[in-house]
């Protein structure tokens, strides 16, 4: 552990035991249910913990504006994980008893498709679209062309692009 | 997508740029749909070249099958729907990127204009509305009235869609006029029952069933008293198109246009082309005919609850095959010998 990190934990404890019960009632108010609501604290404590370098949380001024700053967000990508884990088990509920997944599948699902919203969101509406009719639907690129109205040389340029911000999500992060 | 730390092994390992692009160049002439069995053979020979080559082609692939997940029609919906604005962080870009695709999907089911309209349906659905005077409105599928009845007149708002109108007479003292507005005019009721199109913006259409309507284009007021030399009237069987030109002259009214308030579609040697884009009318996802049987003549009945269905029995009345890539994308081709 960086020293940096080891000096900053007593002030961080007090931080947390300042703070945490009220961020807790916060965001409880906003979701109406206590453990998602503990989860999320959690979350935001840990958010800040790791992002301690910065010290924001000894410098915030208004350190509860600062927290539910923090909290927003993840309320934010709490409800559209939620949304998108009620659309894929709503398409799944449709499936034949046969090609129902396991739960580990289940899991492994729910969060392929947060990685896959963060991808789509990082692109155009047209890659996006024309990347989705590509690999998804298999359609041709002339297909693809018409469906989007534009050429394609076009569609190509964006099935281009949208493969290497995919590839280099997927296997260049983190990577030196 | 990023495997835990400690487990970057060498199939993971990052390929050079331009093997990349060259992997994905590859991938561009095989999904383009018009590779030769000679390009493929090409594939395997650049594939054996390099073990680089065949890690890029790997892994390429392996983002393929990351996808699967998302194949569902709901979950691609959810997947382009705009996200909440966030307060701050780095996905503003993408959160401003993905407001116009999000807004494509969502008008698949609902068009977006209508979300706000008093009375509407999504696609496929058909309701039943009847108006504070008595009168009874059948929305078809995607489709959005708003109410403007005040003292002068008992006047509704066909956003989008189509509708069948059914005048009411609840109150036998009742002397205002019944009224449909839409962007290119007004339609006045004569005592009377009609269907009202407006599929897209600039083209309303109007069919009597019974008795006649009174047509004025936008630029006349939709007051009877006032004068309008334009005004037409429109009697049982005929059809008029208004657009922003003004009314057409009028046409005999196609039989059974109003079928599908009993969830039905009555065709008569009606090209399939036509036949095809009524029923994308009433089903999510996309729709299409090959234009090889696009002239096809089609006569018969067919249901709309069950859009599926109605493909299958196409098959039956000509001679074309239904051709699902995924739910969401069907096409009607000629039937294969």
């Amino acid at each position: 552990m960086p020293a940096v990190q080891a000096s900053v934990q007593p002030l961080f404890h007090s931080f947390y035991s300042d703070h945490h019960r009220w961020l807790h009632a916060w965001l409880r108010k906003k979701l109406g249910c206590a453990d998602t609501a503990a989860d999320l604290a959690h979350d935001a404590f840990l958010r800040i913990l790791s992002r301690q370098e910065h010290n924001g949380f000894l410098e915030a001024r208004e350190p509860r504006a600062y927290l539910t700053t923090i909290a927003r967000g993840l309320l934010v990508d709490f409800f559209r994980r939620a949304d998108l884990e009620r659309a894929w088990l709503a398409d799944v509920a449709a499936l034949p008893e046969a090609l129902q997944p396991s739960p580990e599948e289940r899991l492994d699902a729910l969060q392929t498709l947060q990685a896959i919203d963060r991808l789509l969101q990082a692109m155009t509406p047209k890659t996006r679209a024309a990347w989705l009719l590509s690999r998804i639907d298999g359609l041709t690129h002339t297909e693809i062309a018409a469906e989007l109205g534009v050429s394609v040389p076009r569609v190509r340029q964006y099935l281009a692009n949208a493969a290497r911000q995919a590839y280099h999500l997927r296997f260049s992060t983190g990577a030196a | 997508m990023s495997p835990p730390p400690g487990c970057r092994d060498e199939r993971d390992r990052p390929v050079s740029p331009p093997v990349l692009d060259e992997a994905i160049a590859w991938q561009l002439r095989l999904g383009s749909g018009e590779a030769s069995p000679a390009e493929h053979h090409r594939l395997s020979r650049w594939l054996a070249a390099d073990a680089e080559h065949a890690r890029a082609w790997r892994q390429l692939g392996e983002i393929d099958s990351v996808l699967a997940p998302a194949r569902g029609l709901a979950t691609r919906a959810a997947l382009l729907k705009k996200p909440a604005a966030r307060r701050f962080g780095a996905a503003a870009l993408g959160i401003a990127l993905a407001l116009f695709a999000g807004l494509a999907a969502v008008d698949r089911f609902q068009p977006v204009g209508q979300l706000l309209a008093d009375h509407r349906t999504g696609t496929g659905e058909r309701r039943r509305v009847v108006l504070p005077d008595g009168t009874v409105v059948h929305l078809n599928t995607r489709s959005a009235i708003d109410l403007a009845f005040d003292a002068e007149r008992r006047a509704i708002v066909l956003v989008g869609g189509e509708i069948h109108v059914e005048t009411g007479h609840a109150d036998p003292g009742e002397g205002r006029p019944f009224v449909v507005l839409t962007a290119e005019g007004s339609l006045r009721a004569l005592g009377t029952l009609f269907l009202v199109r407006r599929l897209e913006a600039g083209d309303t259409r109007l069919a009597v069933t019974h008795s006649a309507v009174a047509v004025r284009p936008a630029a006349c007021a939709p007051q009877p008293a006032a004068p309008c030399a334009a005004e037409q009237v429109v009697g049982a069987g005929e059809s008029v198109r208004l657009t922003a030109a003004g009314a057409a002259a009028p046409v005999a009214a196609p039989a059974n246009a109003d079928a599908w308030k009993d969830g039905v579609l009555v065709l008569n040697n009606q090209p399939l082309a036509e036949v095809v884009a009524e029923l994308a009318r009433h089903r999510p996802g996309h729709l299409g005919v090959d234009p090889r049987v696009a002239d096809l003549r089609v006569t018969g009945t067919l249901p709309l609850a069950d859009t599926d269905q109605a493909l299958q029995a196409l098959t039956a009345a000509v001679p074309v095959d239904i051709k699902y890539r995924t739910r969401g994308w069907v096409r009607v081709v000629p039937r294969q010998k």
